[in-house]
């Protein structure tokens, strides 16, 4: 079989042409002479000569492929890896981008707020660094058939060398509209997300019964207050205190008694005694040291008992303070009942207040409930922010050149805006929204974070137009002196509502509304806000007894309802919220004017009832204070016995020792009588009792 | 690096072209001047693959280069740092820093400007005197070498032995006879 040329060699080449295109990509001599030999010139074109044997074929062939090889100055090979790897990429960006990042988002919203969330037509545009979403609904975690909020076609424009150093730096936001609370067709619930319990309502205040004084009732009232009376509690505490004294005190008095007893039953037999029968100084000797006993224990039973008596009387009086208490106690809820059908005591107000305060503060507390949840996420983002990160990159060797330059935080939504318009045609609300520098870290970014939020009604399908502006600021540098701030203004906003006013005669109420909110929040967590609302054309709708009446009239004879709102918390300490309104002298007017009507029968028929209570139940708690007079009798008709018996015992001594010194005296006399030394020495063996 | 030396044993002494040699070597020395671990070693690695130079050079004089490379140090960071440190300079740097991908070039670092800086410098001396010394190697040095005596006991050695058995086999499938 005849041996082939390899294909680059088949073709006849020009001399000049078979030096540039083959010997020159030779780079041996013993090559280059090879090929020589391999080729014949005919009329100046070389051709190659089959060759000859399988050596030179291979050899051939090899620098055929040397030739090939050294040819050009550009690789195919990774050229043609590197145009597949950047088809991947293409490919990877054309279809596979979007979806990855759009669950990303999906995951990270769900992760964030608990509930189900969407994102729809995700698409990001990595050359002029721009992010375009269709639309994204978060749902309510609380209430999962609503939406926490919706965004209709967001455009984002990130910034290129944030994005470079791995930090999200959102330049700009537009959305086409911002919802908040539309409904949703299917339950926004997580499958393993449980749903909050909202807890147990709290306890509405129920109405006080006088509120409707045509249907009056003083035992009602009385009842109904009766727990929250001061003296209840104090006849309690008087009560007590007499039972305690007699049940601490009664063992030791009837057991001072006994002793008294006892000793009077030892006494009696020396008392009745007739010294004169007694002739020896021994017999008399032996009666004083008896008697001198009997009257030590005596005296001793006489101080025991002054002690009891005085630490008896001690708690008595403790007591008896504590009934005076009582009494005065009496006095006092009195006035306070009294005041409740007495309209000068401005009580009428006081009593609305706690469900005004309930109504305040259910919104008060929901307004600062989502408030608090915007700082915490902003906090939240500050926690994961880069300036946390210490993770120190070791340096190659030798010495960095740091130039001045920006530093950007991990996170950073420079401008949020989106200006809308919801509803429809006939009643269309326009929304304006733009939030500044939400950030991780506001240090970096140098401005706090700010929300204007404006919505408007001039459709005036409502009754009139009306307008709200509000602007929040939200500060978590680390020098700043506030944490938060907001205003808030509102004009023309109509206002309906006030129905869980039901149980004090009013259905509901309307009109419309002006008026501010200013609030304050500092670094150290404290609360101050300040409302200032001002409600014109007000109506009171389906009112019923007394005090409703008032204040329907009331209110149609101002032009305006001025209410001023003030709530303050410090930390550590309960919330302070007060109210004040120009309808309290109103009210009180109208109501007075009714009292003249109904307040003398009711004050007359509440006296009666609690006087009936006074007696009949507190009183009667004192039936311990009976006995503790009888013990004081007890305890001073013991006194007296055992100071009389001292007494007595301290007759007898001294009449046996007066018998003692006369039987001595006699001795003296007898010896005197006699002769001598005898009977002196008589009357010297005389023992004469020693007394003591 | 045992297949790097048998590729560039085998290049040299085939027809592979001094001109891809030589910018193999250049590109091993410019690699090997710059410090790894920053995107400016990545993107210059990248580049480097895609002129017709020969790898196996290129990783040996990149592999010798970086083991030798630590003695030029002081000089490397001296360069980088005195450029870097160019007042008129200031400006441009200050720009380069701030735009999205070059902080991650390290280009601020002493070590990198200098390695860079006289990689770049030395690329076409270097190119030009290898380009100039492998005819010189393929035509003089090595047919004497290989008639040398030494030459003959030292390819008798276990570990040259099993790297002249690399060379053939690399050799045979590039279809040449060293």
């Amino acid at each position: 079989m005849a041996l082939k040329v390899p294909g680059l060699f088949k073709k006849p080449i020009a001399e000049k042409d078979f030096e540039k295109r083959f010997l020159r990509f030779i780079e041996l001599r013993e090559d280059q002479e090879f090929l020589r030999s391999q080729v014949e010139l005919n009329n100046g074109v070389y051709s190659f000569k089959p060759p000859t044997t399988q050596a030179e074929a291979k050899r051939l062939k090899t620098l055929a492929r040397a030739i090939t090889s050294n040819r050009g100055i550009v690789k195919r090979g990774p050229l043609i890896l590197g145009g597949i790897f950047f088809a991947a990429l293409a490919v990877f960006y054309l279809f596979l981008l979007d979806p990855l990042l759009q669950g990303a988002l999906e995951r990270g919203l769900e992760s964030l707020f608990g509930a189900r969330s969407e994102v729809s037509a995700f698409k990001v545009d990595l050359f002029r660094f721009r992010v375009h979403i269709g639309d994204i609904t978060v749902a309510d975690r609380n209430a999962p058939m609503t939406n926490l909020f919706q965004i209709h076609r967001l455009d984002l424009r990130l910034n290129s060398a944030a994005a470079f150093r791995g930090k999200l730096y959102i330049q700009e936001a537009r959305a086409d509209a911002i919802l908040f609370g539309t409904p949703r067709r299917s339950s926004g619930a997580l499958p393993n997300e449980p749903v909050p319990s909202k807890g147990s309502p709290k306890p509405k205040n129920s109405a006080p019964p006088w509120v409707n004084w045509e249907n009056f009732s003083a035992q009602g009232l009385l009842d109904r207050e009766k727990d929250t009376l001061k003296s209840k509690k104090a006849y309690e505490d008087a009560a007590k205190a007499y039972a305690d004294a007699v049940e601490k005190w009664e063992p030791r008095a009837a057991d001072a008694e006994n002793r008294i007893k006892e000793t009077q039953g030892s006494a009696s037999a020396l008392l009745s005694m007739d010294v004169k029968n007694l002739t020896t100084p021994g017999a008399i000797s032996d009666a004083l040291a008896r008697v001198q006993t009997l009257s030590s224990q005596a005296q001793g039973l006489t101080k025991d008992l002054d002690t009891l008596y005085q630490g008896f009387q001690g708690d008595l009086k403790t007591a008896m303070d504590l009934e005076k208490m009582a009494r005065l106690s009496v006095d006092e809820d009195w006035a306070r009942l009294k005041s409740y059908v007495d309209p000068k005591s401005g009580a009428a107000m006081e009593a609305l207040e706690p469900s005004i305060r309930e109504i305040l503060s259910d919104s008060a507390e929901r307004y600062v409930a989502y408030g608090q949840k915007a700082l915490d996420l902003i906090a939240k983002l500050g926690l994961k922010s880069g300036k946390a990160k210490t993770k120190v990159v070791p340096a190659p060797r030798g010495r960095d050149v740091v130039f001045p330059s920006t530093r950007y935080p991990l996170f950073t939504l420079a401008l949020l805006h989106s200006d809308f318009t919801v509803g429809p045609s006939s009643s269309r609300t326009h929304w304006s929204i733009e939030l500044r520098n939400l950030s991780s870290d506001s240090d970096l970014v140098g401005a706090p974070t700010s929300l204007k939020l404006s919505v408007a009604d001039s459709s005036g399908a409502s009754g009139s137009p009306w307008s709200v502006d509000s602007s929040a600021v939200a500060d978590l540098r680390s020098a700043a002196k506030d944490r938060f701030s907001l205003h808030v203004a509102g004009k023309g906003l109509p206002f309906d509502g006030l129905s869980s006013f039901s149980a004090v005669g009013i259905g509901g109420f309307s009109g419309i509304m002006d008026g501010t909110v200013d609030g304050t929040g500092g670094v150290n967590g404290s609360l101050a806000a300040v409302s200032t609302l001002r409600i014109t054309q007000g109506r009171l709708r389906e009112t019923s007894g007394t005090l409703a009446q008032a204040v329907a009239e009331a209110i149609e004879t101002v032009p305006s309802i001025d209410v001023g709102v003030r709530y303050t918390q410090d930390p550590g300490q309960d919330p302070q919220l007060s109210i004040s309104t120009n309808l309290n002298d109103l009210v009180q007017r109208i109501v007075q004017r009714a009292m003249d009507r109904y307040a003398k029968t009711a004050q007359a028929a509440l006296e009666t009832a609690f006087k009936k209570y006074v007696g009949a139940e507190l009183e009667n708690q004192l039936v311990s204070k009976d006995d503790t007079n009888n013990l004081l009798g007890t305890l001073k008709g013991d006194r007296v016995s055992s100071e009389s018996l001292a007494k007595s015992l301290d007759a007898k001594k001294a009449e046996l020792e007066n018998r003692g010194k006369a039987l001595a005296q006699d001795a003296v006399n007898k010896a005197a009588g006699s002769a001598g030394q005898r009977a002196a020495d008589a009357v010297k063996k005389i023992e004469v009792p020693k007394f003591p | 690096m045992l297949k790097a030396i048998a590729k560039t044993i085998v290049a040299l002494n085939t027809n592979v072209r001094k001109e891809q040699l030589a910018s193999g070597f250049s590109w091993g020395i410019l690699l090997a001047l710059i410090p790894t671990g920053n995107l400016l070693w990545v993107f210059i690695f990248f580049i480097s693959l895609f002129p017709k130079n020969n790898y196996g050079f290129q990783l040996l004089a990149l592999g010798v280069g970086k083991l030798l490379v630590g003695l030029l140090s002081a000089p490397l960071d001296a360069v980088g740092y005195g450029l870097l440190t160019i007042p008129a300079l200031g400006n441009f740097f200050t720009y380069l820093y701030n735009l999205p991908l070059a902080p991650l070039t390290r280009f601020n670092n002493s070590l990198v400007m200098g390695g860079l800086v006289s990689g770049i410098l030395l690329w076409v001396p270097l190119f030009l005197a290898v380009r100039a010394l492998i005819p010189l190697y393929r035509n003089r040095w090595a047919p004497r070498m290989r008639e040398s005596k030494a030459y003959k006991a030292f390819i008798k050695l276990p570990l040259i032995s099993a790297l002249a058995k690399a060379v053939s086999a690399a050799a045979s499938f590039a279809g040449v006879a060293p």
